[in-house]
């Protein structure tokens, strides 16, 4: 039922205070429950994926590690066709981005996706700005 | 002799029958403002995706009123009919007037009269809204959902807006809803908005909020450095963190069951807006969902625009209702823009100073160009800072916070 027919609507100053306050109460209530909801299920995700992983981990060596050891990375296994210059930009990047925390490069394969690629993304961006 | 007067009488009716004649005056008016449209975007590239069809729509309907025409009935003498015909009767109805006996024939309405359904029934908003569903990326408002707010604070404009309508005194209170829908910045729902409430005002309405979103970038960046201090504006965000697939799975099935649960009004756009970016994400529709990202959007961008800006003829738009409508809707988008700056600036001092307000002015939609323009004035102060990534969670939060706030201006209204 419309809310109109219980306003005041030939006092537009009421009308307009209570438009005012029903929009920004309601638009702020919406997107906050929204917060604490995508909050609430992301934090559960992260829990569940994390103890997923830590359950998934082997355990550790129970022999000491050696004193001084020396890092050495096996070569990436990289796919046919896959230039050694363009696997050295992808550990750059990789290096940059993640840090030591991506200990090694394992293996480089070209993406079978069938997603559109950045520039044809970045042409639909382009073409559907005014939206 | 004959074949002559038949020449001459023959002109004379091609004369009569054109808009020479019968055009009103302030149309030819409104095909130099189409010009001048038309140039605009072909030229200068404001917004031709969009600009182009309304501008031609509008040359059109001025140029040929009549491709707008409703379908209608003649009426003819039954003896005249079958006359024509061999004898035959007709399949139509009967009028008898005056002791005669007419047959009422129905004749079909003009090309944009159909077309125009689609936005006079609500079709093509929600339709588009399909489309930039399945355009959106939301990981951004999921990695920072705080985002949330500045989305919500950018709606400012529409109900201030709405304020400043109802204060001229020359509108209703229906007008003025429609009007302050421009702040969201956001086409399609301003469509829908007033389609629902002020169909009369369509042509203006949506000629001023896409004329305003082109000019996104020459509105905002003033706005933005005056209320911002230049340290405000050199905050350096932290880099987002990755969001998971199920994350963004779940996200458009939670936000249309809250929306649409709590305001209904608000479902036909939250909802296709959210079915879009389910069809992304799920990953399992590819399909479909490039069918709504480019042919579907294409499609009904070109109907929109066409006969929204055949809703724009010289009797509707030239009044001095269309000038407050320009004037108001370049107040929305500037509210829009300071209450989302100003909401950024209290996030900055609440977070140590972690948040660039600038962020804040991508609230008001206009996805993704707002987005772009707080990146573009931040690096103005920081060359490498980059608040793209950042700018789009309020931006996209922007479009569910308009989407809420058509609602709440629906149901209070309608």
């Amino acid at each position: 039922m419309p809310m109109l027919l219980a306003l005041d609507t030939n006092d537009p100053v009421v009308l307009s205070l209570t438009i005012l306050l029903a929009g920004l109460v309601v638009v702020f209530l919406v997107l906050i429950v929204l917060i604490w909801i995508v909050k609430g299920y992301g934090t559960l995700i992260y829990k569940s994926t994390h103890k997923d992983e830590t359950e998934q981990a082997p355990a550790a060596p129970s022999v000491p590690a050696p004193a001084a050891p020396v890092y050495a990375a096996p070569a990436p296994v990289a796919e046919e066709g896959i230039p050694g210059e363009v696997i050295a930009a992808i550990a750059a990047a990789v290096y940059c981005t993640e840090g030591v925390s991506a200990s090694a490069i394992r293996s480089v394969r070209r993406s079978r996706s069938a997603s559109r690629s950045a520039w044809a993304t970045a042409g639909i961006l382009e073409n559907t700005r005014p939206f | 002799m004959e074949i002559l007067n038949g020449f001459v009488e023959s002109l004379q009716g091609i004369w009569e029958t054109s808009g020479f004649l019968g055009n009103d005056p302030r149309n030819y008016i409104m095909i130099l403002i189409a010009l001048v449209l038309l140039y605009l975007a072909i030229k200068k590239e404001f917004e031709p995706l969009l600009l182009l069809p309304i501008a031609f729509g509008m040359l059109l309907v001025n140029v040929f009123p009549g491709i707008t025409a409703y379908p209608s009935t003649e009426l003819q003498l039954v003896t005249d009919y079958m006359a024509a015909h061999n004898g035959a009767a007709g399949n139509y109805a009967t009028v008898v007037m005056d002791g005669l006996q007419y047959y009422e024939i129905p004749t079909n309405g003009g090309l944009f009269y159909y077309l125009y359904q689609g936005v006079k029934l609500g079709i093509y908003p929600p339709l588009i809204f399909l489309g930039i569903g399945a355009m959106t990326d939301f990981g951004p408002l999921i990695a920072n959902p705080k985002s949330f707010l500045l989305g919500a604070a950018a709606q400012l404009g529409i109900f201030l807006t709405f304020i400043g309508a109802m204060a001229l005194g020359i509108f209703t209170p229906q007008e003025a809803g429609s009007i302050a829908i421009i702040g969201g910045a956001d086409g399609p729902t301003a469509i829908y908005v007033t389609t629902m409430l002020a169909p009369h005002l369509l042509g203006p309405i949506a000629v001023a909020a896409y004329s305003y979103m082109a000019l996104v970038p020459i509105i905002q960046p003033p706005i933005m450095k005056a209320l911002t201090t230049k340290k405000e504006r050199s905050v350096v965000m932290e880099q987002l963190r990755p969001v998971s697939k199920l994350e963004k799975i779940l996200f458009p099935i939670i936000v249309t069951i809250l929306i649409a649960l709590l305001l209904p009004d608000a479902a036909p756009l939250v909802g296709m807006l959210m079915l879009g970016n389910l069809m992304r994400e799920s990953g399992v529709v590819s399909r479909i969902s490039n069918t709504a990202q480019n042919e579907l959007m294409n499609i009904i961008t070109i109907f929109l625009g066409v006969t929204v800006g055949a809703t724009a003829t010289g009797e509707v738009f030239l009044t001095p209702q269309t000038l407050g409508i320009i004037v108001l809707g370049l107040l929305a988008f500037s509210f829009g823009t300071a209450g989302g700056v100003l909401f950024g600036k209290l996030m900055y001092k609440f977070s140590g100073g972690k948040i660039n307000p600038l962020i804040g002015s991508a609230g008001v939609s206009a996805v993704p160009m707002a987005a772009r323009v707080s990146q573009k004035v931040g690096q103005q102060e920081n060359p490498g800072n980059f608040l793209l990534m950042h700018a789009m969670g309020p931006n996209v939060s922007g479009v569910i916070g308009s989407a809420v706030a058509a609602g709440v201006l629906i149901s209070i209204l309608k």
